[in-house]
């Protein structure tokens, strides 16, 4: 076990180098940031110059090696137009980006789990029937516009929260649910479609024949086993979600991870955008170091080769 | 299991508890007066010299005195840190300081400060502000309060730069003391307010200075809130919990004219929106790049089929802020035609769908054709941009052309106009409309890839008009540069940008003509006659 | 015949077993038959039959010209009349555009992207899930660090890299979706595959010595396609959403293509005023999402080897 973990952890860092390797160069596939950043009022020369400060005059692999050797030590390198150290820029996100997704996910795991569950145990009753539907509007409807809606009903109708920002305790409400709701939708589903698989095994209905009342059958039985598709399905939303939601803090002015990652490709920033990346794929992959973990724990059959 | 999954949401529940109680709660105080403004954001420094970005500039306006700044009406400048200035000869401009002013850190804001400040500007490349200040050529500490510019040449428009981007001035020892980044993080000037707290992500809070040259200004506190989506702007002004939002789609209006507490009002943005159009295939690397791409707009018939194919008058309408114009500076300037070629009706008459179709026939295409390119941001600083585009389009196709259409992101779009050639016949783009930098951008030494045309006589014009002192005789230069900009019509004008401003009623605000969201002596409480 | 398609074994099954497992295809109730039986099978099938009609056939039927608007009339609501005494349903967008005309010549473009795109990330993930579960050690390590490296590069990012290299268009729209969606599938899949390879049918399979790719595709691929299918039927409404912020980038299809995600995209502005534009583009999605999701359930019912003629 821990030699598997040992294992996880080294590939996760080779996976961190790829993903280094590849966010280096797709930022740089598109546009050379000077040319969008400059006033129409410099010439060649000026622009010129500017790179050479920026350091793009230099061939792209030596700027790979300036890059990384100084990203290890934590240094991403000043954000072009902020003056500001780039991983200033993301950490100073980075708690409102977390809370946001924690609160989020927690909304739409203890909405999805109770949702899929019954909705497995009743197959085809009005229940399931219902909850169908509203999974299905709930994946259907852009954020945007569940958002907007809420805030011309809370903010403007009702004058109970606060319409943007993350100043107040109550902004959280608002966004987090909105964000809760499509991964509930999302994860409800699956939840009834693997606790359905289950249910109908062999050892589930043995289970049954031995006098086992449902609710531990449930729990104990099934929802281990179904547990493996929501769990994957969870920690790829999750890790979504900690990169931060463009449209869900755009409409409430969450400050958050998504914006300033799609204002800083706007500007063609990358130090910020690089620096933005790592933290995504960071948390991307521990999630799923996590998760590979828990796949055994649940399953001992699952080797760890 | 269960035992597993109730733990971990009970220590994720905790961990949000926590976080909720460690945000702080924002602190208000009735006694004050507090304005907030809805900003698209993002804003990224307030160190003003370094960016281009004029949102930036509007917020570093609370912040820094220039020398001399823009009246709110457009028609003059008014001394800031200057109490008085005068243009002692054809190139040295005198300007007297007020006596013992400071910067907010106690530093003198005397005539050596002014002097630091501009040769930083105009000296460091790397700002993006640098190119503007180019004709200074000297700045000269004639005493405390005294200070001379000496320009590189007889410059009219010198006003104009001294109180344009990068004019604010920094406190000198402060900058040196603790470097530029540090700076940018806790920035000092001289302006009416300093800066008490800014995030970049979220708000930007300004508080009244007790010691300012002209009084503690009457709001103690401007906040710039940074909401990006005009739908959320719009209801976080329903709601209450914003005072100003500065621009408001024309639908929304009749909403917000039922709304009790909210004022409305309509201001130009000072941009004009344009199509731009390719004049000529040797501009940057266009020919190598793209060796058998010929626009069809190289035909001046094409042009003027264009330019009288379209209906300025039901484009300002699709816009719904903007004003048809046909030349790009704004009338309420003298330069800008506002009894001729920018007057009501004579770009209402300048819309002749049998004439561009002639001017069609003319240029060789009578069955049909030409296909033209065009390029359109989805929305950019003149708002609209992708409907008024479609719009276009549309009309174009009635009178004969073959539009194929692009619609970008503007990060795309700006790529797109900055690198050096592209293949592309028509591009939307918006403009600032203010006079002295107009003539510049005509120029044969214009360094921008795309500004490709270089016409000898009419470079002769607009550096005629870049250095005429006497007001009369370059409004006459004005006259001749006109009739070049309508003979190349290298750009074809479509209509000057308005913005509609809904704000509470419990302020007084007059708007700048400058399309600057600034506040200082244009923002009162209601109902005060001061 | 102790153990039908429908029942698994209780113990380790005999080599008839197997074989009928195997082959027990002819006795399985035809599809059809299936339908009929299931009410929410009937209602996804009637929902997506009608989508898919009328988007064959909307350029007939469309009241008003979906392209051309009348400048006049913008910002109608719902309801409106012109002068000329046309009706304007479902209101008129920022151009005079008739939306209900919009939405049904919309539906053409958007159901394709939305079908096809998921499409191609389903095949591609599942296969993918497959073949790394399946072979599971080192293949499936690094399979799975490709699939990390891959999610681990935000959409935003890829779409931008992607979108540099091939201009925007359908086919472009299509791909950009259809290649950044299947790493879910393929994680699911992979999860589901490592859970299923350890099971007794499986097992035995392989224990009487069956082939690797036959026990995948006839024990393994069974037991774990109906995760995919759930998820895919949810997908084609995130698709069809996903495609209204890239035509939002201007990255997505170009006018005078209409699909409801540049619908949406345009009456995100101004919900407050001219709530219309939005609404009824979402609520077309939503029901074809609702079509997609009530036939994906009963796709993954009668797929399901463990539910299949139980009902």
């Amino acid at each position: 076990m821990q030699q598997f973990i040992a294992t996880r952890i080294f590939q996760g860092l080779i996976t961190l180098i790829i993903v280094s390797f590849l966010a280096f160069f797709l930022v740089r596939l598109k546009g050379d940031p000077v040319d969008i950043t400059a006033p129409p009022t410099f010439n060649e020369d000026q622009k010129q110059r500017l790179r050479e400060l920026w350091g793009f005059d230099k061939p792209l692999a030596e700027q790979y090696v300036i890059f990384v050797t100084r990203a290890v030590t934590g240094d991403f390198g000043i954000a072009y137009l902020s003056k500001r150290p780039a991983m200033e820029l993301v950490i100073e996100r980075l708690g409102a980006t977390w809370l946001l997704a924690g609160v989020a996910s927690l909304i739409g795991l203890s909405v999805a789990l109770p949702l899929g569950i019954i909705s497995s145990l009743n197959r085809n009753s009005f229940f399931d029937l219902g909850s169908t539907m509203l999974a299905s509007i709930g994946t259907a409807m852009p954020s945007f516009w569940l958002g907007l809606m809420m805030i011309i009903f809370f903010s403007v109708r009702l004058r109970l929260l606060p319409a943007f920002g993350a100043r107040d305790p109550s902004a959280i409400i608002m966004p987090s649910l909105t964000m809760g709701v499509g991964m509930a939708a999302y994860l409800s589903r699956l939840t009834r479609s693997a606790m359905l698989e289950v249910l109908n095994e062999d050892y589930v209905r043995t289970a049954y024949s031995k006098g086992l009342i449902t609710r531990t059958v449930v729990f104990r039985h099934a929802m281990k086993n179904a547990l493996i598709p929501i769990m994957t399905v969870f920690g790829l939303q999750l890790g979504w979600l900690l990169g931060g939601s463009v449209v869900v803090e755009s409409v409430f002015s969450w400050p958050g991870l998504g914006r300033l990652m799609i204002d800083s490709i706007g500007v063609r920033d990358n130090t910020v955008v690089q620096a933005a990346l790592l933290f995504f794929s960071l948390s991307f992959i521990s999630i799923n170091i996590v998760i590979d973990i828990l796949y055994a724990v649940i399953d001992p059959r699952i080797r760890f080769d | 299991m269960p035992g597993f999954n109730r733990k971990g949401i009970l220590v994720l529940a905790l961990i949000a508890v926590l976080a909720l109680l460690a945000v702080p709660l924002g602190a208000q105080d009735m006694e004050e007066t507090e304005f907030i403004i809805a900003h698209p954001g993002p804003i990224r420094t307030l160190d003003a010299p370094v960016t281009w970005f004029i949102s930036t500039h509007w917020l570093a306006n609370l912040l820094y005195d220039c020398l001399i700044w823009r009246t709110v009406d457009g028609s003059g400048y008014v001394g800031q840190a200057a109490e008085s200035w005068e243009n002692v000869d054809d190139t040295t401009w005198r300007f007297n300081l007020r006596p013992g002013n400071t910067f907010h850190n106690g530093e003198p804001l005397d005539a050596a400060a002014v002097k630091w400040n501009i040769d930083r500007v105009r000296t460091r490349e790397d700002f993006m502000v640098q190119p503007q200040w180019v004709d200074v050529a000297e700045v000269i500490v004639v005493d405390e309060t005294t200070v001379d510019i000496k320009t590189v040449g007889p410059t009219p428009y010198f006003e104009f730069i001294v109180s344009f981007n990068g004019c604010e001035l920094l406190p000198p020892g402060y900058v040196e003391e603790v470097g530029d980044e540090a700076f940018s993080r806790a920035p000092i000037g001289s302006g009416p307010y300093v800066l008490s707290e800014f995030t970049e992500s979220d708000r930007y809070v300004f508080e009244a200075w007790d010691d300012y040259w002209g009084g503690r200004p009457e709001i103690d506190r401007v906040i710039y809130q940074v909401i990006p989506e005009q739908s959320a702007q719009l209801a976080a002004l329903l709601a209450g919990q914003v005072d100003m939002v500065s621009n408001v789609p024309a639908v929304e209006l009749p909403g917000l004219e039922a709304a009790e507490d909210i004022v409305l009002t309509k201001e130009t943005a000072a941009v004009m929106q344009h199509i731009y159009l390719r004049v000529d295939t040797t501009a940057g690397n266009m020919a190598e790049t793209y060796p058998d791409f010929e626009p069809a707009t190289l035909d001046l018939n094409v042009r003027q089929a264009i330019s009288h194919a379209i209906d300025r008058d039901l484009l300002a309408e699709v816009h719904g802020a903007a004003v048809p114009r046909l030349g790009r500076i704004c009338p309420h300037f003298p330069e800008g035609g506002a009894d001729s070629f920018n007057n009501p009706e004579t770009v209402t008459a300048h819309y002749d769908p049998d004439l561009a179709r002639s001017l069609l026939a003319d240029a060789g295409y009578a069955d049909g054709g030409p296909t033209v390119y065009f390029d359109t941001p989805t929305v950019s600083r003149g708002g609209n941009e992708k409907e008024v585009a479609e719009v276009v389009s549309a009309m174009l196709e009635e009178v004969g052309f073959d539009v194929e259409l692009n619609v970008l992101d503007p990060a795309a779009f700006g790529e797109q106009i900055n690198s050096p050639g592209n293949n592309r016949d028509m591009m939307m783009v918006t403009l600032g409309c203010s006079v002295p930098l107009v003539p510049l951008f005509y120029r044969c030494v214009w360094p921008a890839a795309h500004h490709d045309v270089c016409v000898e006589e009419w470079d002769e014009v607009s550096n005629a008009i870049l250095s005429e002192m006497n007001s009369e005789t370059r409004l006459e230069l004005w006259g001749q540069w006109w009739d070049y900009w309508f003979g190349v019509l290298q750009n074809v004008t479509l209509y000057e940008v308005q913005a509609n401003i809904a704000y509470s009623s419990d302020f007084d605000f007059t708007p700048r003509k400058d399309g600057w969201y600034t506040f200082r002596e244009n923002l009162k409480l209601a109902g005060d006659d001061m | 015949m102790s153990a039908g398609p429908g029942q698994p074994p209780a113990t380790l099954p005999s080599e008839e077993d197997v074989a009928t497992l195997v082959t027990g295809h002819s006795r399985q109730p035809s599809l059809l038959s299936l339908l009929r039986r299931s009410p929410i099978g009937l209602i996804g099938t009637g929902i997506i039959s009608l989508v898919i009609v009328l988007a064959v056939i909307s350029p007939l039927i469309v009241p008003h010209d979906p392209i051309r608007g009348n400048l006049r009339t913008r910002y109608k609501p719902p309801g409106f009349t012109a002068d000329d005494g046309a009706t304007h349903l479902l209101g008129t967008d920022q151009l005079g555009r008739d939306i209900f005309s919009r939405i049904l010549v919309g539906s053409r473009v958007s159901v394709l992207v939305g079908v096809v795109a998921v499409m191609i990330a389903g095949t591609i993930g599942v296969l993918y899930g497959l073949t790394s579960g399946f072979l599971g050690g080192r293949v499936d390590g690094v399979m799975m660090r490709i699939c990390d490296a891959m999610l681990s590069i935000p959409f935003v990012i890829r779409v931008v890299a992607i979108s540099g290299i091939v201009g925007p268009g359908l086919v472009t729209l299509i791909l950009i979706l259809g290649l950044s969606g299947w790493v879910t599938y393929a994680r699911v899949i992979r999860g589901e595959v490592l859970k299923a390879r350890e099971n007794d049918y499986v097992m035995a399979a392989w224990s009487i010595g069956q082939r690797p790719l036959w026990v995948v595709l006839h024990h393994i691929l069974p037991n774990v396609i109906a995760s995919a299918i759930v998820l895919a039927a949810l997908q084609v409404g995130i698709t069809m959403l996903a495609e209204s912020s890239l035509s939002f980038l201007g990255l997505g299809v170009k006018p005078p293509t209409v699909t409801w995600g540049i619908q949406l995209a345009d009456g995100k502005s101004v919900i407050n005023s001219a709530w219309w534009m939005t609404t009824y583009p979402g609520i077309a999605i939503t029901i074809t999402v609702l079509g997609v999701v009530f036939l994906g359930d009963w796709l993954r019912d009668s797929l399901d080897p463990n539910v299949r003629g139980r009902d």
